[in-house]
């Protein structure tokens, strides 16, 4: 999920980080070489975050936000991490702390790059100053918000990393920002799994940052780090960017809740057209693990399971079966962006064995050889209900139903006797659905129409049209026809005795 | 667990005189398009309000059956004397077919039949229904026999005509009372009504309803088990709408309208005209694309009172059926007019096999993204929403950035003829057999067991007199013809050897003639290779077995059989080769191979061949290798005593060797730790 980090600009972020009064602990100082600021250790710890994230989730897309009375997309959103640290570089302070100013810019940056749908990692970045007047955290928790409207209309996980020493000598008492932050969460609708507030422990200092800001990094941007496996012997350490997720959805009828192992075991291949684009719950990237950047080298010439199969896959447009869980399927897949780059996907289905109904239940499937082999593929699996559209139901709601359906029945009529079976097909469908519809008018209508029709026949029509229609407004009249089993059978003629 | 009520509906249809009424005419007659064009036209037809509420409901049906397979279970009711049900909850009776072959068994109402608004027959109709709703369906009993929970809660939908507030009242009283009744009477076991939705529709042809004070379509709680709407509609198409508009509500289900589809007309092929095609499906399919509806453009649907997505048709290019999409939910759809020219048009060309895009506006931005696809599976149409959005997915490294990105020779070419091997295909064997996916799973570790991945790791696949062994011993079974032919290859590669031709390289080029201990360590490998082939595929069938005994024979290492007694000549033999098992991976490999009966005379090995037996009879030297230890005889006749019991019988556990002492299993730690008692006891030795 991507993440924004929105730091705060206050003029508060200026200060020291250790106050002069302190005499025995030694100066630290910013990697500029100045005397250490709040917003030092607060660039110290983003870096230190990004770094984490660049090797924990590569696919991570970062922005940073400034927020002070204004707010400022410092770095928007991006996999290039050293461009996102040289923005660090040249942090400053402008004015006071305005969080509901930098919330709703945060708010306006994510809809316009990801709309909706995708969950969101927010990470503040403050002294946990609450400010003054409209637009201020202060503002928010005691009355409501100036403009931004609550709650958050997309998914997001909030962290909150506060610089301010935890110690009774601090003014700003540290419990009580941790409360109005609480208030804050409650009143963008977020629930506690989704939050956390994280402070320094210990006196402030760069180390002490890292370690807060290790914290908050453990929580969002861990690794997923499983094996891929082909049989049992072909088998790779992989990474699965973005972290796949375990299910828990209530259905109809049941709670459905699954873990995730941690092997993705390959039971066997199908072609890409036969599996057809099935609903999937989450896709994701298959990275064979590296062990680090020192043996990046060495690594790319050990021959890897991932790539092998990539390349079986890829030259016969296949993809692989696997098994996720109990009763938790995927497929692996070569994917490509463009042309030239190719990754190896996983996708996820929703837990069960029934979700794709042209493929079948899935642990149903067995050896392809297991069958006698035919030419035609077995998928997809043909459906044994035949809907509406496939199976031309009398509907007649609309007038031109009816009218279409009698057209029917009259433009054989004066095609008799060469189409005498169609004829009695038609008008028999059309007899049967008005019995059943109650719609007894309909008989005496269409017996009219037949009668009308006899006397309309050009000269050229065989003889037989003008018998077959008399003897059908006959029928029609009579009172057998109400029977929903009875069936107008065609008047045996000389004209169409043969035919019959 | 949502226990939806649209899991069970029952529709309670009117069938006294209200219904005979004719309410709308209907003109059959249709223009001729040829022929004399002076003629009387015909009068219209006019059907009853029975017809248009029948027609309505087997609309509603027919869209909720085509969009769910299984688990929305609508019954019908008829209020005659004595009232009727005309289907049951099992899958093979949710079907208009036989919906509307039972109606034709109940006939339409006669306008001579009154009754009034206390008459029983009405009241047995709403306990009929109720008492239905009671039933199990397959899905309830299913869960019950699970032992799960289950809350029972339905609909019914009462059509008929009311005659004021005080008779509608008295439908709902009837209705509770019977709700209370069914659930007090009620065993434990037995299902309960949990809760009850009750949909009264009033129709009449004129449309009357001003004695009755009730709001449309408004929730109106009567108890903790009874909620009840309220509609009026005139007797006509318009049931038709109602009916379509509570459809969409009762089953949460959108329309979308696919927009500029271009059709040719009959009458001039050369041209097309664009149509637009109505569609319903599952709400969910627009819902898990944006979240809901406000970015879409919506349109009223015609005459209708609900909206309809428009989407734009994008003329399909290329095969994109078979690439793979991502894509979020897929759900069936069915057209709105079913039998319209266009909607036929549509479905006939997506049952053919080919599928199409469908292009969405956002109406906030403007922006259009493809959105959705529409293709069939197997006689069915399903839309699948794709996904629009920005993913973190895109533009993701290539695979051949990371670790193993630089080696060039993978056998591409032969992991994807393996996989063709091992496709996937439904299992029409044994019903009762459960595991299928793992025969599957376990086919393909035999294949992947001794796989290579590259084509310099292997010296064995690059041979090209390997293959028809190779392509054998993929079978599931060896005719003796296969043997015959695996034999013949390991006989052609011996023969190689003593010959001493070259091998292909790495890259398939023959190594340089000259360095021949290179090509001894080659060929070794080659062996070993190929030991490994035919042992990864030996427990497939005594065939597959054979070939690797055959291989272990020619290269004189001890067959390793399974539950297989072993006499005493062939433990014996066993105990001899116990020394060149040990060192057959030395040097001397080579020259023991060349001793077996199949070799010519090959230089250094000659003199010391005596005789070809397999090695159990050999010359002096191999004597000393019985004995190596220098064991008395009794040692050796105890040792094979055991090993002869051994196969016999499973050892007490007290009393198994391990390694090559006996490990006695202590009794009575307790008291020994105690110190009361002396040494324990030894086992019963």
């Amino acid at each position: 999920m991507p993440t924004v980090v929105l730091l705060d600009s206050s003029l508060s972020m200026a200060r020291l980080a250790i106050p002069k009064s302190d005499p025995n602990r030694p100066i630290e100082l910013s990697s500029t070489g100045e005397e250490l600021e709040l917003r030092h250790l607060a660039a110290h710890g983003i870096s230190h975050l990004v770094e984490q994230i660049e090797t924990n989730c590569k696919l991570e897309q970062v922005a940073l936000l400034q927020y002070s009375s204004h707010c400022e997309l410092t770095s928007p959103f991006s996999r290039d991490m050293d461009m996102l640290r040289s923005k660090l570089l040249s942090l400053s302070c402008q004015d006071k702390s305005s969080l509901e100013v930098g919330i709703k810019g945060f708010v306006g940056v994510v809809q316009e790059e990801w709309g909706l749908g995708i969950p969101v990692t927010l990470i503040i970045v403050t002294d946990g100053g609450l400010g003054y007047g409209p637009y201020s955290l202060y503002n928010i928790i005691h009355a409501n918000p100036t403009e931004l409207r609550l709650p958050i209309p997309f998914p997001v996980n909030v962290s909150v990393a506060c610089i301010n020493p935890d110690s009774e000598e601090n003014p700003e008492n540290l419990e009580k920002i941790q409360d109005s932050y609480k208030t804050l969460f409650y009143k963008l609708g977020l629930t506690e799994k989704q939050t956390s507030f994280h402070k320094i422990e210990g006196p402030l200092s760069l180390e002490a940052t890292e370690n807060m800001f290790a914290e908050i990094s453990s929580l969002h941007y861990n690794q997923w780090v499983g094996d891929l496996v082909v049989g049992d012997q072909m088998t790779s350490k992989i990474q699965v960017c973005p972290p796949p997720k375990s299910f828990s959805r209530a259905l109809d009828f049941s709670v459905v809740t699954r873990e995730l192992s941690k092997v993705v075991s390959v039971k066997g291949f199908m072609s890409q057209a036969d599996l057809s684009s099935p609903p999937v719950f989450s896709r994701h990237l298959i990275l064979p693990h590296s062990l680090g950047k020192e043996n990046k080298d060495e690594d790319s010439k050990v021959p890897n399971v991932c790539l092998f199969l990539h390349g079986g896959l890829k030259v016969e447009n296949m993809c692989a079966l696997v098994e996720i869980g109990e009763d938790w399927y995927g497929f692996v897949y070569p994917w490509s962006d463009n042309k030239k780059k190719s990754a190896l996907m996983l996708s996820i289905l929703e837990p069960g064995t029934q979700n794709v109904p042209w493929i079948g239940c899935l642990n149903r499937l067995g050896p392809a050889t297991d069958l006698n082999e035919t030419i035609n593929s077995p998928f997809p699996i043909k459906s044994d209900r035949k809907p509406s559209y496939s199976s031309s139901p009398v509907v007649w709601i609309k007038q031109t139903g009816i009218q279409s359906d009698i057209q029917k029945v009259l433009r054989h009529a004066r095609k008799l006797p060469e189409k005498t079976p169609q004829f009695y097909k038609e008008l028999n469908r059309l007899k049967r659905a008005a019995v059943c519809l109650g719609f007894y008018e309909l008989l005496e209508g269409v017996a009219q129409i037949c009668e009308r029709e006899c006397n309309l026949l050009p000269p050229n029509v065989s003889p037989d049209c003008a018998i077959q229609l008399t003897h059908v407004a006959k029928i029609l009249r009579s009172g057998d026809c109400y029977d929903v089993n009875h069936t107008i059978l065609p008047r045996v003629t000389n004209f169409n005795a043969g035919n019959i | 667990m949502s226990f939806p009520a649209s899991h069970k509906t029952v529709i309670v249809l009117d069938h006294g005189a209200h219904f005979a009424q004719p309410c709308h005419p209907v003109e059959v007659d249709v223009q001729r398009a040829r022929g004399p064009g002076a003629y009387i036209p015909l009068a219209p037809v006019s059907k009853s309000v029975w017809t248009c509420v029948v027609e309505a409901t087997l609309e509603y049906c027919r869209i909720v059956w085509d969009l769910f397979p299984v688990e929305k279970c609508i019954r019908f009711v008829v209020r005659k004397n004595p009232p009727e049900i005309l289907n049951g909850w099992k899958n093979e009776h949710q079907n208009t077919a036989s919906i509307m072959t039972a109606l034709a068994g109940v006939g339409r109402p006669t306008p001579d039949r009154k009754y009034g608004a206390a008459d029983s027959a009405a009241d047995g109709g709403i306990d009929l229904a109720l008492e239905s709703l009671c039933e199990p369906t397959e899905k309830q009993v299913e869960l019950l026999e699970a032992g799960k929970e289950v809350i029972n809660r339905g609909r019914m939908i009462i059509i008929t005509t009311i005659i004021d507030d005080f008779h509608r009242k008295k439908l709902i009283r009837t209705a509770q009372d019977k709700i209370l009744k069914i659930n007090q009477e009620t065993e434990d076991n037995d299902m309960k009504l949990d809760h009850v939705e009750l949909v009264i529709i009033h129709t009449t042809p004129t449309g009357m309803e001003y004695r009755i004070h009730a709001e449309q379509d408004m929730a109106e709680v009567i108890s903790p088990t009874l909620t009840t709407l309220f509609y009026t509609v005139t007797a006509g198409p318009a049931v038709s709408m109602k009916l379509l508009y509570l459809c969409l509500k009762h089953y949460d289900l959108a329309s979308t309208t696919v927009t500029g589809i271009p059709m040719k007309e009959e009458q001039n092929a050369s041209s097309s005209a664009n149509y637009d095609v109505e569609l319903f499906h599952q709400a969910e399919s627009h819902k898990r694309l944006l979240g809901d509806f406000q970015d879409m453009v919506l349109a009223t649907s015609e005459g209708n009172e609900y909206q309809t997505c428009k989407l734009k048709w994008c003329t399909p290019r290329g095969s994109s059926a078979s690439e793979l999409h991502h894509c979020s939910a897929a759900f069936r759809i069915t057209p709105t007019e079913v039998n319209s020219r266009q909607s036929s048009c549509l479905t006939n060309f997506l049952l053919s096999g080919r599928s199409v895009m469908l292009e969405m506006q956002r109406r906030s931005s403007g922006v259009k993204t493809i959105s959705h696809m529409l293709t069939s599976h197997g006689g069915e149409i399903f839309i699948h929403t794709l996904s629009s959005s920005r993913s973190l997915l895109e533009d993701p490294p290539s695979i051949s950035e990371g670790p193993g990105g630089r080696v060039t020779d993978y056998r591409i070419r032969e992991l994807s003829d393996l996989i063709k091997c091992n496709l996937l295909a439904p299992f029409f064997g044994d019903p009762t057999d459960k595991t299928p996916l793992d025969k599957a799973q376990s086919r393909l570790t035999r294949f992947t067991r001794f796989l290579p991945s590259t084509i310099s790791s292997t010296t064995l696949f690059n041979l090209p007199v390997f293959e028809p062994l190779h392509a054998a011993m993929l079978k599931e079974n060896l005719t003796d013809e296969d043997l015959t032919e695996c034999r013949k290859v390991i006989f052609a590669i011996m023969s190689m050897e003593q010959k001493g031709e070259p091998l292909p390289g790495p890259l398939g080029q023959p190594v340089p003639v000259g360095k021949k201990s290179k090509r001894e360590e080659q060929y070794r490998g080659l062996w070993n290779e190929l030991e490994m082939f035919a042992t990864a595929h030996s427990e497939q069938s005594p065939g597959h077995q054979a070939v690797l005994e055959c291989l272990l024979e020619v290269r004189q290492k001890p067959i390793l059989k399974k539950d297989e007694k072993v006499g005493l000549d062939a433990a014996l033999r066993e105990l001899d080769k116990l020394s060149p098992m040990n060192d057959s991976l030395d040097k001397a490999d080579g020259r023991k191979r060349s001793q077996s009966p199949h070799s010519t005379a090959s230089g250094h090995a000659a003199g010391s061949v005596t005789g070809g037996g397999g090695g159990s009879c050999g010359p002096n030297k191999k004597v000393k290798l019985v004995n190596p230890q220098g064991h008395t005889l009794l040692q050796l006749y105890t040792a094979r005593k055991l090993r002869e019991a051994k196969l016999m019988h499973k050892e007490f556990a007290a009393r198994q060797i391990v390694g090559s002492e006996m490990k006695a299993v202590k009794l009575y730690l307790k008291l020994e730790k105690e110190g009361s008692v002396g040494p324990a006891n030894n086992g019963g030795q």
